[in-house]
């Protein structure tokens, strides 16, 4: 990465902690009933996408169980990369749907407090397994080894106080 | 005693049995007509008295036709059919076909030797409409195609009463095919939609499961997806990448198995060497009406009015950093990346929120994680 994209992704991840922090559930409401009668603006599209992915993360949080458990046996080799992607990515979609229901129904979450570093770290998960596909970037094993190395991170932060 | 295998789709003896099914496509690869298993058990030692009795109810597609339409081509070239017809006469007489039997089965052949109609059409009219069959008819139609492939194929094998010694000395014995003649033709038959599973025999593997070489499998890629879809001036999608990343077909509401070919199949194209190594290891390739699909799918998402252009993106994974052309939808969450340097398609999916998130704010697909 250039160090403008570099200075762009720490202003962005600063934002978002900030976001994160002062979560406001009574705009997030107000975002969503107004998207509801359609009158929801370009103007403010960028702040609810900001609420729902904070929505997503908290949900990712929820089932945090579930990640792990498909990184256990992923790093067990009990399942293949493809198979692994395949559902990682299908959980992920899961969780991102049921935002979409939950909103739709005007039911909001109040986001935990560690569900935002719990997301980023997934989040370098999705972005390999959205990505690979066998022929570039990484190898099979060096994916096997990046996962690992993720899963050591996730295992540290949610054994942390 | 129980004949040994004939050149054509069953034989007889004690009991006559008809293995019309992959069966006799393993054992017979060049002449696969019929898709279903039908079994046939006649008490008589000799054809006789079969003609009149066996009238069966068969599935509902008790013939794979589809099997019989890549041999049309060569069939309406064969300007020589015309001096063939005394082995319609020969059929009737070997079958014992009945008055009514052999006169459905004249009127249809000479129709099929004439060239007024196709294998299709004559499977079709023998077959008839109401599910019942008279397989004796239908046998002699395969005789007779199958004598047509033996006189101008690429290897002329006799029905059995023409050289019965040749049959007993085991002249015409089927020979085992060369290894890469066999694989390449299995993913020819594969191709077709003939067979289910692309590696019968594990013997055949290689140690890393392979059945088919690196240079093999490439051209085969190469030949089955040669072609491509301008999305753009700039932009378009080869049927190769679209083939490369079909496993996200269904996040842009496409379902694979309406192409023949299921999610979990699709999936391993992911696995160890990508596409290349999947083939190699017998993979079922991704049709290509689903490749299509595939790129008009993406093309009407850019081109829909609620979705964004932006040229300005970049594309981060463990190479560097690319400039890329996205095309985003917030209504469907996709994201249609395009490499500006090659033109060419990156991926087009669904997206998780979070995702979706992460590239309306920083303007970049792809891992911040392994960038070198």
């Amino acid at each position: 990465m250039d160090q403008d994209s570099q200075k762009n992704y720490k202003n962005f991840k600063k934002e978002r902690h900030l976001t994160f922090l002062n979560y406001d559930k009574k705009r997030h409401l107000e975002l969503l009933k107004k998207k509801s009668i359609s009158i929801e603006s370009e103007e403010n599209y960028p702040e609810l996408l900001k609420y729902s992915a904070m929505l997503n993360r908290h949900l990712d949080w929820e089932t945090c169980h579930q990640y792990l458990e498909l990184l256990e046996e992923f790093l067990k080799e009990n399942i293949s990369i493809s198979d692994f992607c395949s559902e990682f990515c299908k959980r992920g979609s899961l969780n991102s749907d049921a935002v979409a229901i939950l909103e739709s129904n005007l039911i909001l979450l109040s986001p935990h407090e560690k569900s935002l570093e719990f997301s980023e770290l997934l989040e370098e998960i999705f972005d390999e397994c959205e990505h690979f596909d066998g022929e570039e970037d990484l190898t099979g094993d060096e994916f096997r080894n990046s996962i690992e190395k993720s899963f050591v991170k996730i295992k540290k932060y949610l054994n942390e106080k | 005693m129980r004949q040994k295998k004939l050149g054509y789709p069953f034989s007889y003896g004690d009991e006559l049995t008809l293995e019309i099914a992959r069966e006799i496509a393993r054992e017979n690869r060049k002449k696969i007509y019929i898709n279903c298993l039908v079994l046939i058990t006649v008490s008589s030692s000799s054809l006789s008295g079969l003609s009149p009795i066996i009238q069966i109810g068969l599935p509902v597609f008790p013939v794979s036709i589809e099997r019989l339409i890549q041999r049309e081509n060569s069939d309406s070239q064969n300007k020589n059919r015309k001096n063939s017809v005394p082995i319609i006469k020969d059929i009737v007489g070997q079958l014992e076909l009945t008055g009514p039997q052999a006169e459905k089965f004249k009127i249809v052949a000479e129709q099929f030797m004439l060239g007024k109609i196709t294998r299709r059409d004559g499977i079709l009219k023998l077959r008839g409409g109401d599910g019942i069959v008279d397989i004796s008819v239908i046998l002699g139609f395969i005789l007779l195609i199958n004598w047509l492939d033996g006189t101008y194929g690429f290897q002329s094998v006799p029905i059995p009463h023409i050289d019965s010694m040749g049959w007993l000395n085991g002249k015409h014995d089927r020979k085992p095919m060369s290894p890469i003649t066999y694989k390449s033709s299995k993913f020819q038959l594969q191709m077709a939609g003939i067979t289910d599973t692309m590696c019968p025999n594990p013997d055949m593997a290689d140690e890393n499961g392979f059945i088919m070489s690196y240079e093999e499998s490439h051209n085969l890629v190469a030949d089955t997806y040669s072609g491509y879809m301008q999305i753009t001036e700039d932009l378009k999608i080869t049927d190769w990448q679209g083939a490369k990343k079909a496993y996200h077909v269904k996040g842009l509401g496409i379902n694979p198995e309406d192409y023949g070919i299921t999610q979990k199949e699709l999936n391993k194209i992911r696995d160890k060497g990508g596409l290349i190594g999947y083939v190699q290891r017998g993979g079922k390739l991704p049709p290509i009406e689903l490749v299509r699909a595939y790129q008009t799918r993406i093309k009407e998402i850019c081109y829909d009015p609620s979705t964004t252009k932006n040229d300005k993106a970049t594309y981060t994974d463990v190479n560097g950093v690319r400039p890329v052309t996205v095309f985003s939808n917030k209504e469907g969450l996709n994201l249609i990346s395009f490499d500006q340097i090659t033109g060419d398609l990156i991926t087009g999916d669904k997206q998780r929120l979070t995702y979706f998130e992460n590239y309306v704010e920083t303007n970049n697909i792809g891992t911040q994680k392994n960038n070198k």
